[in-house]
C-alpha cells in the first residue's frame, strides 16, 4: 500500500503553491518522500516532508496574490479590442450601421427618459409632500359626477373646523389679468394668488428676503418672486417697495422675495397676496357661500392621517353642513398633491396639467425604438457572422475555448454600444434645447451628467451590450471549426431567428405607423370638426376694464367701419368652459326628477347667436322688437330641451334664481367648450352689459385696416390694458395644442424608429445580396432577368411584412381603439390607417431592400462565380 | 560587455541542469547536487533558483511523462539554453582569469 504524505501540509502546498509549477513540485516532493519511506521511518520522513513543505513557502514559488493570470489575460482583452477595431475596419458599413442605429435609439430613449423623469418629479420638493392633499369637488350633472378643482371658502372653513387631522389648510386663489404700477412701470401681470399666511410653511417656497412667518401675515402683503423684483426693482431691494393696483384700487407693500417656483410645480405664481386683503376687495358672499368655487383647498394631514377613512365621512359632513347641498349633489374628494400633475385632470386646474397615458405612451415608444435598435445589431452581427465562421474556426483549432470567443464577441457588443451611447450623449447634448422648446419643459443640459442618469446609461448599456450580443456571441462561438473552415454549414444557422427578429421590427413599425395615422386621424378630427357655428372670420376681443355701460357706444363705434358685419357679446371666452350652472325647476317636468339635475347658463346679447352663425331650429332669437327679452326670455340648446323632454319647447317656462323664464327660441347644439367635453344642456340668457368678451364678425377685405379700427376703437374706451385680439378658428385649434404636441411627437420617433429599422433592414438584404451572390451569378448565367433575381431578394422581406401586418394590424387596433374611446368625440379608426401603414411599410421595405437587390442583380456572373 | 547575473547557488543549479543534459528535472538535479558536493539541498531553494534560472532565460522547461513513483504527477525537465552555456561559460571565464591573478605565493602559503 502507497503511504501518504502528511495531508495537512500537501494541502497547505496546494494553497499556496502558485498552480503554474504546483504539478512537478508535488511531483518532486512525492518522489522523494517515497524514496525516504523505504530509508526511514515513516515519522522521519514526514518531518522531512513538512521540513520541504516548509522551506518551499518563499516567494517565487507562493501564488502571486492578485490572481496569477492576470498578464495572459490582459494580453487577451487587448487582443479582444484590437480584433474589434479590426473588424470595424474591415465592415465600416455594417457597423456605421450598427452604431448609429443605437446611437439614435439609445439618444430617442435617454430624452424620452429625461421627459418622463420631469413629468416624475413634479411637486417633489415639497417637505412632507406626501401629506399634502387637494380637496376637490364634483357636482352631479346628468347622472354624472362632474369633478372640479376648486372649492368654495366657506366649504374650506368649515373642512378645518370639523377635521382635526388637519394640520394646515391653505386656500388658494389664483388671479390673472391685473395691472401692477410700481413707479413708471405698469405691466399686467397674469400669475398671481391670493393665498393665506401659511402658505410658505405648507409648501416649501424658500424665501430669499423677508420672514416666511410673517411675510403674509395681515392685509396689503405681496411677496414676489425674484425674477418679478428684477423686473420692477433692477438692483434696488423690494422690501417695503409699494405696488398701486389701480383696478381695485389697493396697494401692497413687497413684505418677501421668494425664489422662483420650479419648473415642476403643477403651479406657477409671481405673486403671492396675502389673503387679508381679499377682503377689501370682494363682496361678503365669497366668504360665505358654499356655492362659489374661488378657491383651490390644500390641507396638509397630520401624520398617519388615512385620507381614505377622512374622504369617507365627507358625505355626512357635506349632507349637515354644506347649506344646499347634499351629498347626491355634491361630492368631496382628496387628490395626494403628488399625483395632481400626472393623475388629475379635472375641471379647473390651476394650469394644464401632464398625462400618465402620454407618459406610458412615449416609454413604450423608447421602448419599441431601443429594442428595434438592439435588434437591428443583433441581426448583422448573426448575419456576419458567415463572413467570420473561418475565423472563429482557425480560433478553435488554436485551442480558444468558447469562453474566450464569448468574451471576443461581447467585447465588440461592448465597444460598440458604448460608442453609440457616446454618440447618443452628443446628440441628446445637441438637441436638448430644441426638444425642451418641443416639449415645453425646460430640462437642463447639466442633468445628463447626473449621477443617476450617468449610473442608469451604464446600466442599460450593460443590459443592451449584452442582450443584443449575446444571442451573436453565442451562436459564432458554437460552429463547429470543420464546418465553419469547409464554409458552409454555417450560412442558415440562426435564420429562423434572425427572421423572426425582422419580423419583430416590422410589427412594430407597422403598429407605430398605424398608431400615430390614427392619433393624426384624432387630432385632425378634432381641429376641423365642425362645431355647429362658423367660426372663420370671427374676431374675439377681451372687454378687461371696459366701463360696460359704454358697451352701447362701443359697439356703435366698432360698427362704423364697413368691415365689421356684426358685434356679438358674451360673459364666456369662445372657446372655453362655461362655469356657470344652475338647478332649475320647469313646466311639465316633476320637479323631483330634476333635482340632481343642472344646466349651464352663457349670457348672450341681441347679436350673439347671429355673428357666431348657430342655428335656431325652432322659435326666435333675442330681439330689440321684443322688450320682454331684456327680463324674462331664455334660449335654449337642443341638449336642454332634451334633458327636459319637452316636445315643443318654444313658449314654455323655466325657473331658476327665484324668477320665471319663458323658452323663446331653441338653438342647434354647437360647440362653446372644447372637444373633450360633451355639449352640455345650456341656456341662453339675455344680458345688457354683464359681458366679457365681444365677438366681431369682419370680412376679408383689408383684415389689417379693420384691426387697426377695432383697436384704435378699444383704446378710446380702454385706457389701462393693452388691446388684444384673437381670431376664433385659431383658439378653436389652440385647444388641441396637447393633442398636437402629442401628435407631433408620435410623429417624430414613429420616423425615427422607422429610420432605424430602415438601417437593420438595407444592412441585412445587403448582407443576403452577398451570401447569395454565387446563386445570383448562376441564376443569370442560365438566363434570369435582374427583375428575377431583384425580386428573389426582396421576396423575402416583403412576405416578412405581410406577416407582421397580420400582426401588427388586431394589436394595435385593441390599444387605439382604448385610447380612442377616452375621447367624447372621436373619430372612427377606419381601415385605411392600418392599409396606409401596411403600404407604407410595404414602400419603404421595397425602396430600402430594391437599391441594394437591383445592384446585386446587376454585377456581372463572371466577377461573382470566378472564384470558388 | 554584456553581464550575466549568476547566483553561487544558481550557478551550481546550473551546472547540474547541464551534467544531467536532458535528465534533469527537479529530484534528479537534487541528487546530482547533493551527491557531488555533499551538501543538502532544500527543495525550496532548489525550486526558487530553477524559476529564476528560467526566467533569466538560462534554462528551458518541457512537461516530461507522468510517473507512477510521483502519484502521477508529471516531471518537468529543465534543458540549458545557449544564454544559459554562455553564462556559466562567462562564469568559468571570470574566476580562472581571478585564478591566474592570484600571486602564486599566496596559493603556496595556502598549500602549506
Amino acid at each position: 500500500m502507497r503511504s501518504l504524505p502528511p495531508r495537512a501540509f500537501l494541502n497547505f502546498f496546494r494553497w499556496y503553491c502558485n498552480p503554474r509549477i504546483a504539478d512537478h513540485i508535488e511531483g518532486d516532493l512525492i518522489e522523494i518522500y517515497e524514496r525516504r519511506r523505504k530509508a526511514m521511518t515513516k515519522r522521519k520522513a514526514d518531518l522531512k516532508f513538512i521540513a520541504d513543505v516548509l522551506l518551499l513557502f518563499r516567494p517565487g514559488i507562493i501564488r502571486p496574490v492578485h490572481g496569477f493570470q492576470n498578464k495572459t489575460k490582459f494580453g487577451m482583452y487587448k487582443n479582444y479590442f484590437k480584433i474589434t477595431f479590426r473588424i470595424f475596419n474591415r465592415e465600416k458599413m455594417y457597423s456605421l450601421i450598427n452604431i448609429s442605429g443605437l446611437a439614435v435609439g439609445f439618444a430617442c430613449c435617454l430624452l424620452i427618459y429625461l421627459f418622463i423623469n420631469d413629468e416624475l418629479s413634479y411637486d417633489r420638493f415639497h417637505h412632507d409632500g406626501e401629506r399634502i392633499y387637494r380637496i376637490a369637488g364634483a357636482y352631479m350633472r346628468q347622472g354624472q359626477w362632474e369633478p372640479y378643482g376648486s372649492n368654495a371658502w366657506r366649504t374650506g372653513e368649515l373642512i378645518k373646523n370639523n377635521y382635526a387631522e388637519i394640520e394646515e389648510m391653505v386656500r388658494i386663489m389664483p388671479d390673472n389679468n391685473t395691472l401692477f404700477e410700481y413707479g413708471d412701470k405698469k405691466i399686467v401681470e397674469e400669475r398671481i394668488a391670493w393665498v393665506e399666511d401659511n402658505f410658505l410653511k405648507v409648501f416649501n417656497f424658500p424665501l430669499v428676503k423677508g420672514n416666511p412667518a410673517k411675510a403674509l401675515k395681515g392685509p396689503n402683503k405681496v411677496v414676489i418672486s425674484e425674477s418679478t423684483a428684477a423686473r420692477y426693482f433692477d438692483t434696488s431691494s423690494p422690501i417695503g417697495k409699494v405696488f398701486i393696483l389701480s383696478d381695485y384700487p389697493l396697494t401692497l407693500e413687497v413684505s418677501g422675495v421668494m425664489k422662483d417656483m420650479p419648473a415642476n410645480s403643477h403651479f406657477h405664481f409671481d405673486f403671492l397676496i396675502s389673503n387679508a386683503t381679499l377682503r377689501q376687495v370682494t363682496g361678503e358672499g365669497l366668504f360665505t357661500n358654499v356655492g362659489w368655487d374661488s378657491q383651490y383647498l390644500y390641507v396638509k394631514l397630520a401624520p398617519g392621517t388615512d385620507p381614505a377613512k377622512m374622504e369617507a365621512t365627507f358625505p355626512d359632513f357635506i349632507n349637515t353642513n354644506l347649506d344646499f347641498w347634499k351629498s347626491t349633489t355634491f361630492k368631496l374628494f382628496m387628490q395626494p398633491m403628488l399625483s395632481i400633475h400626472l393623475e388629475s385632470n379635472i375641471g379647473r386646474e390651476i394650469e394644464p396639467n401632464g398625462s400618465l397615458t402620454r407618459i406610458y405612451t412615449f416609454s413604450v415608444i423608447a421602448i419599441f425604438i431601443l429594442i428595434i435598435a438592439c435588434v437591428n445589431y443583433m441581426n448583422l452581427t448573426t448575419a456576419r457572422s458567415l463572413r467570420r465562421s473561418k475565423e472563429v474556426g482557425m480560433r478553435k483549432v488554436l485551442g480558444a475555448k468558447r469562453p474566450d470567443l464569448l468574451g471576443q464577441f461581447l467585447t465588440e457588443s461592448f465597444v460598440m454600444t458604448t460608442m453609440a451611447v457616446l454618440i447618443a450623449i452628443v446628440i441628446t447634448f445637441l438637441v436638448l434645447p430644441d426638444f425642451n422648446q418641443f416639449a415645453g419643459k425646460e430640462i437642463s443640459r447639466n442633468i445628463i451628467f447626473n449621477p443617476t442618469i450617468m449610473l442608469g446609461l451604464l446600466v442599460s448599456l450593460v443590459v443592451i451590450a449584452l442582450t443584443s450580443g449575446f444571442y451573436p456571441a453565442v451562436m459564432l462561438s458554437s460552429f463547429r471549426p470543420l464546418n465553419s473552415m469547409k464554409g458552409n454549414g454555417s450560412g442558415r444557422t440562426g435564420l429562423v431567428f434572425r427572421k423572426g427578429l425582422v419580423l419583430l421590427q416590422f410589427v412594430i413599425s407597422i403598429g407605430l405607423i398605424i398608431g400615430s395615422t390614427v392619433v393624426f386621424k384624432q387630432w385632425d378630427f378634432m381641429k376641423n370638426k365642425s362645431l355647429g357655428i362658423n367660426e372663420d372670420m370671427v374676431v374675439s376681443v377681451p372687454l378687461q376694464t371696459i366701463d360696460r355701460e359704454k358697451i352701447g357706444s362701443f359697439t356703435n363705434e366698432l360698427l362704423t367701419n364697413k368691415s365689421i358685419q356684426k358685434v356679438g357679446f358674451s360673459n364666456m371666452r369662445m372657446p372655453g368652459w362655461i362655469g356657470n350652472s344652475t338647478g332649475y325647476t320647469a313646466e311639465d317636468v316633476d320637479a323631483d326628477q330634476e333635482v340632481n339635475k343642472s344646466m349651464k347658463i352663457i349670457r348672450i346679447d341681441y347679436d350673439f347667436i347671429p355673428t357666431v352663425e348657430a342655428q335656431i331650429v325652432d322659435g326666435r332669437n333675442f330681439s330689440r322688437e321684443h322688450p320682454v327679452d331684456t327680463i324674462s326670455s331664455i334660449i335654449l340648446n337642443e341638449s336642454a330641451v332634451a334633458q327636459l323632454g319637452w316636445k315643443d319647447a318654444v313658449g314654455k317656462w323655466m325657473q331658476f334664481g327665484n324668477n320665471r323664464y319663458y323658452v323663446v327660441g331653441v338653438v342647434r347644439d354647437f360647440h362653446f367648450e372644447s372637444l373633450h367635453r360633451k355639449i352640455p344642456p345650456t341656456i341662453f340668457m339675455f344680458s345688457t352689459r354683464s359681458f366679457n368678451f365681444a365677438y366681431l364678425k369682419i370680412d376679408e377685405q383689408n383684415i389689417p385696416a379693420t384691426l387697426a379700427h377695432v383697436k384704435d376703437t378699444y383704446s378710446r374706451f380702454v385706457t389701462n390694458r393693452e388691446f388684444s385680439y384673437s381670431f376664433l378658428h385659431q383658439d378653436v385649434e389652440r385647444q388641441y395644442v396637447a393633442e398636437a404636441k402629442f401628435t407631433q411627437v408620435f410623429t417624430m420617433f414613429t420616423l425615427l424608429a422607422i429610420i432605424i429599422a430602415c438601417l437593420g433592414t438595407f444592412g441585412l438584404i445587403s448582407f443576403t445580396a452577398e451570401r447569395k451572390s454565387k446563386e445570383i451569378g448562376i441564376r443569370k448565367v442560365l438566363g434570369a432577368s435582374i427583375g428575377n433575381v431583384s425580386f428573389l431578394l426582396i421576396r423575402e422581406f416583403v412576405v416578412l411584412l405581410a406577416f407582421a401586418s397580420v400582426i401588427a394590424w388586431p394589436v394595435a387596433w385593441y390599444f387605439l381603439n382604448e385610447w380612442i374611446q377616452t375621447f367624447i368625440y372621436s373619430t372612427t379608426i377606419g381601415i385605411e390607417p392600418f392599409v396606409v401603414a401596411t403600404l407604407l411599410a410595404g414602400l419603404i421595405v421595397v425602396i430600402t431592400t430594391g437599391f441594394r437587390a437591383v445592384k446585386a442583380a446587376l454585377v456581372n456572373p463572371i466577377h461573382s462565380i470566378r472564384n470558388e | 560587455m554584456k553581464k550575466y547575473y549568476l547566483g553561487e547557488f544558481e550557478e551550481i543549479v546550473l551546472l547540474a541542469t547541464a551534467i544531467l543534459h536532458k535528465k534533469a528535472y527537479g529530484v534528479s538535479i537534487k541528487d546530482e547536487i547533493e551527491t557531488r558536493l555533499g551538501r543538502e539541498v532544500s527543495m525550496g531553494a532548489m525550486h526558487t533558483a530553477l524559476i529564476r534560472l528560467e526566467d533569466k532565460g538560462y534554462i528551458r522547461s518541457s512537461n516530461g511523462e507522468a510517473a507512477e513513483e510521483r502519484a502521477g504527477r508529471p516531471r518537468k525537465y529543465y534543458e540549458i539554453t545557449a544564454l544559459g552555456k554562455k553564462a556559466i561559460a562567462y562564469a568559468k571565464d571570470s574566476r580562472d582569469k581571478m585564478w591566474q591573478a592570484i600571486p602564486r605565493i599566496v596559493l603556496e602559503l595556502q598549500g602549506v
